[in-house]
């Protein structure tokens, strides 16, 4: 893994996205535990408090549990269940971009044709 | 019994040890085999004050600044055994300092003895017995005063004052007025030689012990 | 977070000539490393040595590892032997060479390991294992490798949390780097038992190894928490001169140059700032001291 200071990516994201991916490529299995946290720490030369962030912010996406005293061991990885998560996100953000658009006054036929254009813009 | 010596040894590196025990002896018994061909075992007078001159010179290598308010005593603060420590280490010294003065007086007797017999009277006994206390008393009280001076030139001076002092008081005492004059018996001087040996070391650790208690104290 | 406290401080209060001490409640989180952050003069060594044990004379309690209070600490050795401390200056005697620190140590912690502690004092290129080292007078080593000799004599011991005052600040960078690795591998040795406290000014390069951060100004806590929570609620901010006047209300602190400024923002009044033309930067450790010390100092703004 490679940690970079100066990224501009806060230093826990670059953990979590690591691990995000370690887990969806399936290099951890399922109940494995990841590398204890102030092993980890010590390791990456980084503060326990960020490797707890990075581990915190991968529980709440629903990829890991914690268990009190022990660490954070990797959930069962259903594809099903990666899908409905990421569509709730996609809503998640479209709704807060109704909230602004409603805030800008924007008609639902502007907002609509703005997702086509960035949408074109995306695949283009 | 053993952590009163590791203690004391934690003060008294080896080296300080090997001089003291080892090179001062000899140095003062080979001066007074010669001294004793020129004189008579008087000279024993002048080894006192040796002996007197060594221990507070070789004390500043070891137990310097103890009683002073600069010493903070720091690591000793991080346990419950630091109060201990320094008590034991200080005992051990007032301890190993008398057998010191011992070792060094009955030396200087048996070669007396062995050298000139028939000079070496039952008087001269007492006289070893008396000083061995004098000795001890005045060293233990010039430390007192001479363990708070840290700097090595001042404590020269302010050990060197008060050795030349409690010499003078010990010639003039004993040579001049005992052995010369033959004013006072030696009787007088035993008894405060064993008086001083007896209080001034207590004293002296009353107040190293109140100076290990003040460093908890103090603010800065 | 919901974390225990290894120590916790309770209305302590310390009167000097013209200077008090007084934290009305603070804690030192179990299984971190926490750095106590201010001025020269701000009261991090006297709080430090109330916690050591080192100052009797104080108003108010520390709690020790959640069940021992003062007393027990000078009763019972059990709260001092899983304690070390390293000071700033007369840590060891006078009378002391390397030889005697070992033998020294040995005598007054039961916990003390001979060997360990030589294997460190190599690590640390104190002594090559040649005998005539040891009879160097502690008192003639340089402020950095008498640092060195009190963290090998700290870390040679079997202990739950460290004390350390200022550990940084004589050492060179490539030991201040060894000094974050020791650290880490402290804390790494147990899984949320260790922790360690320490005081520093050299922020930037403890900030690998900070968790928690506590700022003491004139004597009072003025902020503390975990660093990447103290990230969330700060946001740093660099603007252009002309919107000075109208940002400068908003922000926490603010330092002002020829052509622009930049300054500590509290996260919950970023929103009062959306029309300016800024930069947003998640805050270093370093820039969040900074801006938390000069919102408190006394220190003056620069004569210009």
């Amino acid at each position: 893994m490679k940690i970079s200071q100066s990224s501009g990516i806060p230093i826990y994201q670059q953990i979590a996205d690591y691990f995000r991916t370690e887990i969806l490529e399936g290099k951890y299995q399922q109940g494995e535990y990841l590398p204890s946290i102030r092993g980890l720490a010590k390791d990456l030369k980084i503060s326990v408090i960020t490797t707890i962030k990075a581990y915190e912010q991968l529980e709440t996406e629903g990829l890991v549990t914690a268990v009190q005293g022990k660490g954070y061991y990797v959930n069962a990885q259903d594809a099903e269940m990666l899908q409905e998560q990421h569509r709730r996100k996609v809503e998640d953000a479209l709704m807060e971009a109704i909230k602004y658009a409603r805030i800008a006054g924007m008609s639902d036929g502007e907002v609509t044709a703005t997702l086509e254009t960035l949408l074109e813009f995306e695949e283009g | 019994m053993k952590n009163y010596w590791k203690a004391y040894n934690t003060f008294a590196c080896r080296i300080y040890c090997l001089v003291m025990f080892i090179a001062v002896p000899l140095f003062i018994w080979g001066l007074h085999f010669v001294m004793l061909q020129l004189i008579s075992p008087i000279d024993i007078l002048n080894m006192a004050l040796y002996e007197i001159v060594f221990i507070t010179f070789g004390d500043y290598f070891t137990f310097n600044g103890i009683p002073s308010k600069e010493y903070n005593f720091g690591l000793l603060r991080c346990t419950l055994k630091g109060r201990e420590y320094i008590r034991h280490s200080i005992i051990a010294d007032e301890v190993v300092r008398f057998l010191h003065i011992v070792l060094v007086s009955v030396g200087c007797a048996l070669i007396s003895i062995a050298t000139v017999p028939c000079d070496f009277v039952h008087e001269y006994l007492l006289m070893h017995i008396t000083l061995v206390f004098l000795v001890y008393g005045a060293s233990t009280f010039s430390l007192m005063i001479a363990r708070h001076v840290t700097s090595f030139m001042s404590y020269l001076g302010v050990a060197g004052l008060l050795n030349m002092v409690l010499g003078v008081v010990i010639a003039v005492g004993i040579g001049l007025f005992h052995a010369e004059l033959q004013l006072i018996s030696l009787y007088p001087w035993l008894i405060v030689g064993i008086a001083t040996s007896l209080i001034l070391p207590v004293i002296s650790n009353k107040i190293i012990i109140k100076n290990y208690n003040r460093c908890f104290m103090e603010g800065k | 977070m919901n974390t225990q406290a290894v120590i916790s401080c309770d209305n302590i209060e310390k009167q000097y000539k013209n200077f008090a001490l007084k934290v009305d409640h603070l804690e030192f989180p179990k299984g971190f490393a926490t750095a106590l952050i201010g001025e020269n003069g701000a009261g991090k060594t006297t709080l430090l040595e109330i916690i050591a044990g080192l100052r009797l004379e104080h108003k108010g309690e520390v709690t020790y590892f959640d069940q021992y209070n003062e007393e027990d600490r000078e009763n019972n050795p059990i709260v001092k032997n899983k304690i070390g401390y390293t000071g700033t200056s007369n840590y060891f005697l006078p009378a002391w060479n390397l030889n005697q620190t070992k033998a020294v140590q040995k005598l007054l912690f039961e916990n003390f390991d001979g060997d360990k502690y030589d294997a460190i004092l190599r690590d640390l290129a104190l002594t090559s294992g040649d005998a005539f080292e040891g009879d160097k007078k502690v008192s003639n080593l340089s402020d950095g490798n008498r640092t060195k000799l009190m963290l090998a004599g700290v870390l040679a011991r079997d202990t739950e949390l460290l004390l350390m005052d200022e550990p940084a600040s004589p050492l060179d960078p490539l030991m201040r780097d060894k000094l974050c690795n020791l650290i880490h591998d402290y804390i790494a040795s147990s899984e949320g038992e260790k922790s360690v406290i320490f005081s520093t000014h050299n922020i930037a390069d403890m900030e690998n190894v900070t968790d928690y951060a506590i700022f003491v100004e004139n004597g009072r806590v003025v902020e503390q928490g975990f660093v990447e929570e103290l990230k969330e609620k700060y946001i740093y901010v660099k603007g252009d001169a002309e919107d000075e006047a109208a940002v400068a209300p908003h922000l926490f602190d603010m330092s002002k140059g020829k052509y622009g400024f930049e300054g500590l923002v509290l996260a919950e009044n970023i929103d009062k700032l959306a029309g300016y033309d800024l930069i947003r930067e998640t805050p270093t450790l370093m820039q969040l001291s900074v801006g938390i010390m000069r919102a408190n100092t006394k220190l003056g703004a620069g004569i210009r």
